[in-house]
């Protein structure tokens, strides 16, 4: 019901007036919004089952209180349909919990954007894309949740470019970034079945995500060989040694070679540890900072600390032998992923 | 005609958020040093004390880490340099 709502009000000559003083507010990415009514703001609402004044979470350094208004407010600037509104509540509540570390993720010149898959029937009841140009433009329930995610970021944290966010660079996944898992298409359980919910539930993981860096392989069709070109992506990004989790997104193509073999999601996260360590000589020479602590010049040094803390995820095309390693902010020790069933 | 939008913005600080009151001098102030964590941190505000020093009289420094940049400081040593300090500077070292 719009008496519930709570936010102020503010009246305007009429929509374009709207849409272009939300800009100058710097209430927007920077491009056009859909100006938030009431009556579109109690639509999302009732479609999810929330009530105006449930709080979703707490921004944990400056203690803003996030409700679902102002969340479903968020949406519906973004572009959002109501039925979307579930996921974007699920993945605030999954931003707000501790090991998100949203403060951090959201301010530091290291410049993470959120990375939302959605998993299980709600994905392809949505449309959200996990297939060709997955995290690419041309799917509403993608873009439009995506970009709500950092519509909230900028608005109910307060984390704007150039304010609270200080990003170096950042990234474009910063605009909007949500895929599906390609479940139909991976030979191994979904990601929230690694996280211990059930493969039939929905759910949202969100992840701090430093941007995607592209591997490519179409000499070989062996694990070993196609994961090991995968060696490099793994020590680029983010602290590059040591990390607690980084995302491994695998195309079709080099999946299906994969699975031929006979391999499964632990045996790739096995390998990829493995294969990814070097002397601590050539991380200092590649720029790291490393104490004297942490051992001698040719002691090894493995990207991650554990196999599990490589996260394998299916999604893209059919065509093209091309998956990404996606680092985390602050390789993924200072903030980790967080799973979250969507009710 | 005209349209009614909704306030998207959560507002900035808590209800019951207070700026504290500013010091009248610096002379006889119990001066606390609050570092990060992040690399030069400590060194910058040892270098600030230095210069700070030239000017005034304080009756105490002490100096703590809270380790962690991207953290919220641990309550104790909240607890601790509310407890010993008059004033405290933080430091940002990157």
């Amino acid at each position: 019901m719009t008496s519930d709502l709570a936010s102020d009000k503010i009246e305007f000559d009429d929509w374009s007036g709207a849409v272009e003083a939300f800009i100058e507010r710097g209430w927007t990415d920077g491009l056009p919004v859909i100006p938030p009514t009431a009556e579109r703001v109690a639509a999302f609402l009732e479609a999810s089952g929330r009530a105006a004044s449930d709080i979703l979470g707490t921004e944990p350094t400056k203690g803003r209180v996030i409700t679902a208004e102002k969340a479903a407010v968020n949406a519906v600037m973004a572009g959002c349909e109501p039925r979307h509104f579930r996921v974007v509540a699920a993945a605030v509540e999954a931003m707000c919990e501790p090991q998100f570390n949203l403060h951090a993720v959201t301010a530091s010149t290291q410049g993470s954007a959120v990375l939302a898959v959605v998993n299980g029937p709600i994905a392809a009841e949505l449309g959200i894309n996990s297939g060709v140009s997955a995290f690419g433009p041309g799917h509403r329930a993608n873009a439009a949740i995506g970009r709500a995610l950092r519509l909230i970021i900028i608005n109910a944290t307060g984390s704007q470019s150039g304010e609270i966010d200080k990003a170096t660079l950042g990234h474009p996944g910063k605009y909007t970034w949500c895929i599906a898992e390609a479940e139909s298409v991976s030979p191994w359980p979904p990601l929230q079945a690694d996280r211990g919910l059930s493969a039939d539930d929905s759910a949202v993981t969100i992840f701090p995500a430093l941007s995607p860096i592209q591997v490519d392989n179409h000499a070989f069709q062996q694990p070993e060989e196609i994961l090991v070109s995968f060696r490099d992506a793994l020590f680029a990004g983010g602290a590059g040694y040591n990390q607690g989790e980084v995302v491994v997104v695998l195309c079709p193509e080099h999946v299906g070679n994969i699975e031929r073999a006979g391999w499964s999601k632990d045996d790739v996260k096995r390998f990829l540890y493995e294969t990814a360590s070097r002397p601590i000589s050539e991380w200092r020479a590649a720029g790291r900072l490393i104490g004297e602590s942490a051992g001698a010049a040719d002691d090894v040094l493995h990207s991650t600390r554990t196999a599990d803390g490589i996260t394998v995820i299916v999604a893209g095309g059919l065509a093209g032998a091309f998956s990404c390693v996606i680092p985390l902010w602050s390789g993924g020790v200072g903030a980790r992923s967080v799973t979250r069933g969507i009710q | 005609m005209t349209l009614i939008a909704l306030d998207p913005t959560v507002a900035p600080l808590p209800a019951d958020g207070v700026i504290a009151d500013r010091p009248a001098t610096l002379d006889g102030a119990r001066l606390g040093l609050l570092a990060n964590g992040k690399l030069n941190s400590e060194e910058m505000l040892a270098a600030l004390h230095d210069v700070l020093a030239d000017r005034f009289a304080f009756a105490s420094v002490v100096e703590r880490n809270k380790m962690n940049a991207s953290r919220p400081c641990p309550q104790e040593i909240i607890d601790e340099m509310v407890d010993l300090c008059d004033v405290i500077i933080t430091s940002s070292g990157d």
